[in-house]
Formats: C-alpha cells, sequence, structure tokens
C-alpha cells in the first residue's frame, strides 16, 4: 500500500450561494504524479487553494503527512505550489528568488546559495543566478518557479495550469522537462491543467473533476479505456455518441438498440437495467470505414482532415454525424468527401452510461 | 499641416514665456541692492540674502514650515497607508463611507474649512500651535495621499504573497521583503506630495497661525502685504531653488521605483 502524503477528507468549499468544490476524497501517494483535469470553472484551483491553505474548506479536512493541516496557515505546511502567474519576485534576481525560501528558513546564506546553484542546474539554468527577472523567457521563468520551490524540498509540490501561458512547442518541451524533474527530485506533484492531453502524457494518476465533484480517479490508460461516467468518456479523447435503449443485461454487457442506426448492438456497460435509455459512446478509432461489401452500414463522407499520422473523417450514417479515425499510410487510397463508404464500427469496445434523464 | 504646426509651438513658447517669465522677474528682483522692489534693479547684490539668511523670523518662520511639512507628511502617509491597506485588500461593512471621509476635504473650499478649523482648534486652545496646524493640514493633505496609495495597492499583484507563503514566509517577513519594496514609489509619491502641499498651504493657515508661530506661506503673504522689499524675492527664489532639488532627488528614486514596479506585471 503506498503512502499517502495528502488527503483531503470530505472537502466542501462555498463561496456564499455557489459551490466551488463539492465533497471531494482524495488520497495522494508520495512520489506520484497526479494531474487535477477539469473543464475551466470545475474547482481545480479550489482545491488546490484549500490543500494549500490559501482557502478554508467550509467543511471537510486537509490531512499532510498524517497531520490534520485544515487550521496550519500556508508558510507552516510542508508545501510549495508554482502559481498560474509564476508570481517570481520581481525585484530579486534569479538567485535571491531561489535563496529566498531557504534565508527564510534561517540557513546560511553559504549553504543556500550553494543550493541555489544545484537546482539551476538541475532545471537547465546554470549560469542565470544573477539574471533579473524581466531577462528571461518564459520557458526560463517556470523553470525559476520550479526551482524555487523544488529546493526547499516539500512533501508535495502544487503546479496550476504552469503551462498555460506557454505556446505549444515550448509546452511540449516543458511537459517532458517537469516530467524528468519530478522523476529525478521524487517529489509528490499535484499538477492542474484542463488539457485532456496533456494530462495523458504526464501523470501517474488522473483525477477528472467536473461542477466541483471527482468524477473519475485512475491511471491515465485506465480513464482513457474504461471511462466511468459519460462525462469523462467526452472530456477525455473524442467519442461518438449515440442515443437508445436498453433491452437486455449480462454481466458487464448490455444490449442497446440504436434507433439512429436501426440496430441492435451488444457494448460494455455497468448499472444499467432492461428499458433504461442509455448513451453508447465509441471512439473514432473503433469505427471503421470501408469499401467492403458486407458493411452493416454505410455513410457518406462530409469531411476529412489530415493531421499526419492520422485521418481524420466525419461520416453521415442515417442521421447521425460520427467521427472516425485511422493511421495514416502513404499506399492508402484516402476517401474524399462525399463519398459513400461502407461503416463497420467495434462495437465491444463501445460503453452505455445511463443517460441523464 | 505646418502652419498648424507652426502656429501651436509658437502658442506653446508663448505660454511657456508667459509662464516663466514673472519668475525670471522675481529671481533678477532678488539681487536688487534698493530698499523696495523695482525691475530691472539699478544694480546687483547679495544685501537681502544676506538679510534673509540672517533674520530669526525668516528662519524660525521656514523652520516650523518645515517642521510642520514633516509631521504632516509622515501622519498622512502611515494613516493613509493603512487605511488604503484595509481598503483595497478587505469588504467590510461602512468601506465606502470611510472612503467617502477621508476625500471629503476635496470637496469644501479650503477657507470654509478653515473656519471650521479654526473654531474647533480654538476650543481646544490649539490656535497657534504646531499641534493645531498639523490636525488641519493633514485634514487638508489626506485626499491628495490617499488615492495614489490605493493605486499603487492596486496594481500589486497579490499572487507575490501568495508565493512567499508557500515558500514559508510568515505575513510580516513577506510584507517587509516582498510587499514594502513592491509599494515604496507609492509611498514615497504620497510622502512627497503631502509635504510640498503642507509646505505652501497658505488659505486655510492664514486663519490659523498665532502671533508666536507661523509658517513660511503665510509670512510671506504677511510681509507682501506690509512693506514688500525684496526679501521676499530673495526668499521665493531659495524655495524654488530648494523645491526643485526635492523633487529632483524623489523622482530620481521614484524613477527607479518605476522600473521595478512595472517588470511586477510580467
Ligand atoms: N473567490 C471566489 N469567490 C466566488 N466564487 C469563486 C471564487 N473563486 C472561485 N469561484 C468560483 O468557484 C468555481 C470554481 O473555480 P476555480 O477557480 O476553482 O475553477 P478552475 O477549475 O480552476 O477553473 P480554470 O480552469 O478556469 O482555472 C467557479 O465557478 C468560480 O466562479
Ligand atoms: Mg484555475
Amino acid at each position: 500500500m503506498p503512502e499517502v502524503v495528502v488527503h483531503a477528507k470530505a472537502v466542501e468549499k462555498k463561496y456564499r450561494d455557489v459551490a466551488a468544490v463539492r465533497g471531494v476524497d482524495l488520497e495522494v501517494f508520495r512520489g506520484e504524479f497526479l494531474t487535477l483535469l477539469g473543464p475551466s470553472g470545475c474547482g481545480k484551483t479550489t482545491l488546490l487553494r484549500m490543500i494549500v491553505g490559501f482557502e478554508q474548506p467550509t467543511t471537510g479536512r486537509i490531512v499532510i503527512d498524517g497531520r490534520d493541516v485544515t487550521e496550519v496557515p500556508t508558510y507552516r505546511r510542508p508545501i510549495g505550489m508554482v502559481l498560474q502567474n509564476l508570481a517570481l519576485f520581481p525585484h530579486m534576481n534569479v538567485q535571491e528568488n531561489i535563496t529566498f525560501g531557504l534565508l527564510t528558513r534561517g540557513e546560511r546564506k553559504s549553504a543556500a546559495l550553494q543550493k541555489a546553484t544545484q537546482m539551476l542546474s538541475l532545471v537547465g539554468l546554470a549560469g542565470f543566478g544573477h539574471r533579473l527577472i524581466h531577462e528571461l523567457s518564459g520557458g526560463q521563468k517556470q523553470r525559476v518557479a520550479l526551482a524555487r520551490s523544488i529546493v526547499l524540498e516539500p512533501s508535495v509540490l502544487l503546479l496550476d495550469e504552469p503551462l498555460g501561458a506557454l505556446d505549444l512547442k515550448l509546452r511540449q518541451q516543458m511537459q517532458g522537462e517537469l516530467k524528468r524533474i519530478q522523476r529525478q527530485v521524487g517529489i509528490t506533484f499535484i499538477f492542474v491543467t484542463h488539457d485532456q492531453e496533456e494530462a495523458l502524457t504526464m501523470s501517474d494518476r488522473i483525477v477528472v473533476m467536473n461542477a466541483g465533484r471527482i468524477e473519475q480517479i485512475g491511471a491515465p490508460q485506465e480513464i482513457y479505456d474504461h471511462p466511468e461516467t459519460m462525462f469523462v468518456a467526452s472530456f477525455v479523447g473524442d467519442t461518438n455518441v449515440f442515443a437508445g435503449r436498453a433491452i437486455a443485461t449480462a454481466g458487464a454487457r448490455v444490449s442497446v438498440e440504436l434507433p439512429a442506426l436501426g440496430q441492435t448492438v451488444e457494448v460494455q456497460g455497468r448499472g444499467i437495467t432492461p428499458g433504461m435509455a442509455v448513451n453508447v459512446m465509441i471512439r473514432p478509432e473503433f469505427v471503421a470505414l470501408d469499401d467492403q461489401p458486407g458493411a452493416p452500414c454505410s455513410g457518406q463522407v462530409t469531411d476529412r482532415t489530415f493531421v499526419g499520422a492520422d485521418i481524420r473523417y466525419s461520416v453521415t450514417v442515417g442521421n447521425q454525424n460520427l467521427e472516425a479515425r485511422r493511421p495514416h499510410r502513404p499506399e492508402d487510397r484516402m476517401l474524399a468527401p462525399s463519398a459513400t463508404s461502407g461503416v463497420t464500427i467495434d462495437w465491444a469496445n463501445g460503453i452505455a452510461f445511463p443517460s441523464a434523464a | 499641416m505646418r502652419t498648424r504646426s507652426l502656429v501651436l509651438s509658437l502658442f506653446g513658447y508663448a505660454a511657456l514665456v508667459f509662464i516663466l517669465a514673472p519668475i525670471v522677474i522675481v529671481v533678477i528682483a532678488s539681487f536688487s541692492p534698493a530698499r523696495y522692489m523695482e525691475f530691472p534693479p539699478p544694480s546687483l547684490s547679495l544685501r537681502w540674502y544676506r538679510e534673509v539668511l540672517g533674520s530669526s523670523d525668516w528662519l524660525g518662520a521656514f523652520g516650523s514650515s518645515i517642521v510642520l511639512a514633516f509631521c504632516v507628511a509622515t501622519a498622512t502617509t502611515a494613516a493613509c497607508f493603512l487605511a488604503a491597506l484595509v481598503t483595497t485588500r478587505r469588504r467590510f461593512v461602512g468601506k465606502s463611507l470611510l472612503e467617502m471621509l477621508v476625500q471629503a476635504p476635496l470637496l469644501l473650499p479650503n477657507a470654509a474649512l478653515a473656519m471650521a478649523l479654526l473654531a474647533l482648534l480654538v476650543q481646544i486652545k490649539g490656535r497657534g500651535t504646531l499641534g493645531g496646524l498639523w490636525i488641519a493640514h493633514c485634514i487638508l493633505v489626506m485626499p491628495f495621499v490617499y488615492r495614489p496609495l490605493v493605486n499603487g495597492l492596486r496594481q500589486f499583484d497579490l499572487g507575490l504573497e501568495e508565493a512567499a507563503m508557500t515558500l514559508g514566509s510568515p505575513p510580516l517577513r513577506t510584507f517587509r521583503l516582498i510587499t514594502l519594496p513592491a509599494i515604496k514609489p507609492s509611498l514615497i509619491t504620497a510622502f512627497a506630495f503631502s509635504f510640498i502641499i503642507s509646505f505652501d498651504e497658505v488659505t486655510a493657515s492664514v486663519f490659523l497661525v498665532g502671533v508666536n508661530y507661523t509658517t513660511l506661506p503665510v509670512k510671506i503673504l504677511s510681509d507682501i502685504q506690509s512693506d514688500a522689499t525684496p526679501a521676499i524675492a530673495a526668499v521665493s527664489t531659495l524655495l524654488m531653488l530648494l523645491t526643485m532639488t526635492f523633487v529632483t532627488i524623489v523622482s530620481r528614486m521614484v524613477g527607479i521605483g518605476r522600473v521595478i514596479g512595472s517588470r511586477s506585471g510580467h
């Protein structure tokens, strides 16, 4: 059983009549890279701010390293945070920013300087100690903010969308850097993003949040392959959704009638009873377009997007719009928009959810 | 286009001459050896400078004004800073009332305010004392100090304080090492502003000075009314010199501070 570093117990936060976080229970394990993923306004920042101590939970407790810190002020919590706008101290140079926490803690200046130098080379900024903050690029500022917190060796480091302001290229580079640094120092990271791709590539575990609640916690692959709610299914990765009605259930399998296709298909599904209205989701990669006869239905290609490794098609089947994706190979013939094609769907990978009615 | 810019610049120069000419005349007149102010002076001498700098009356009034301005600037800057800190960071009942009270003196004519203050100071036997003028000036100066401080604090990124807290810094240390350096320009500006306003104040002060206690602007006023010697021109010249030095020093300090302040935006 891995050791729990941060434990949020039944945490709720109300701002007057707005419930920003509702009943969140979360255990964060030592050394892991945990990501809070969710749409804007779902309460990610609010949850982080309660863990770090900027906000008091309306109800619930925050436990760090086995100690209840709900009433403990931020500066006495064993915690670091990289804020969304980084908040580097503008009147100090890089080195002074990094030694600030060490000196606050009462460490000797010489020891602090030595640690700062080590940190700078860890984050790839050796020799930048005397630069002023405004003399740094966006990516370099990120690294300084990171170094400033990591040098204090906190039990857990919180990062609130630290890469949000960077352009795509730099963002991807920093994602790799962040992962490398996290592995190297072994500090627990709680990382916030609303970018599902970023969450999938970086995390050991992902916490998907929606409207102040946790929808699902799991490894990236688990979240992608086995979403537990319709929200998770549609927020993480692309999906096609069909409305239908459950006809029969057998263990974790459900037979669903899909009026849009005029078919009855067997998909995965839990907690569904016959007769229930359901939504069936299927990822674009399980929708195959081919001309072979015998395809269960046919559709018309309405759009085609070439994205290098993949080709994405939009297809209309009956009156339902479908996304299909297939890996691109140079020898393949591409389907032209408005072409008619057979459509084969691998329903075994479809998942049915009770439709929210 | 060309004629327009020509007319404009001519107008500009005319305005400049219009503003500067009296000042130049005062400066030149101050070097007159004559008993009465005349322009141009018959010859040049430092007689009135010797007179002024050797007079305990003038030096006393000058000293009073400096001490008064310093006390007023210190008190208003401190009080308004605390008020601005509270109003920019907290919500509380009566906040807008407090803001209105601080800024109310702007709405009243100084003379009316002075009458009210006179009544008050007579009551508390504060007329013609440093304490009395201090109270009066503080009230008059407050609105001019409060605004720049509020603006300075609004521009300050509270995220910097939060970041310092996550680095283990308790509130007082955070205030001293993070907040204060960032808002120092606003504080210096506020202090300089209130110092100059108090030092220059004459409308209300005229009502409130006494036989044994007067300020420099009030003494200049009353001397002009009694006998207009070139001593007044000499005092004015000295004051201009002093003010210019003061403003230069302050703008240097704030100028450097501004550079630092503007960086916090990134
Ligand atoms: N200080 C506050 N006062 C009132 N409501 C607030 C406050 N802070 C946050 N909220 C509300 O709480 C909800 C959650 O906000 P939060 O900032 O946690 O979202 P988020 O998930 O971080 O979003 P984003 O991805 O946009 O940063 C939002 O509806 C927001 O409007
Ligand atoms: Mg946020």
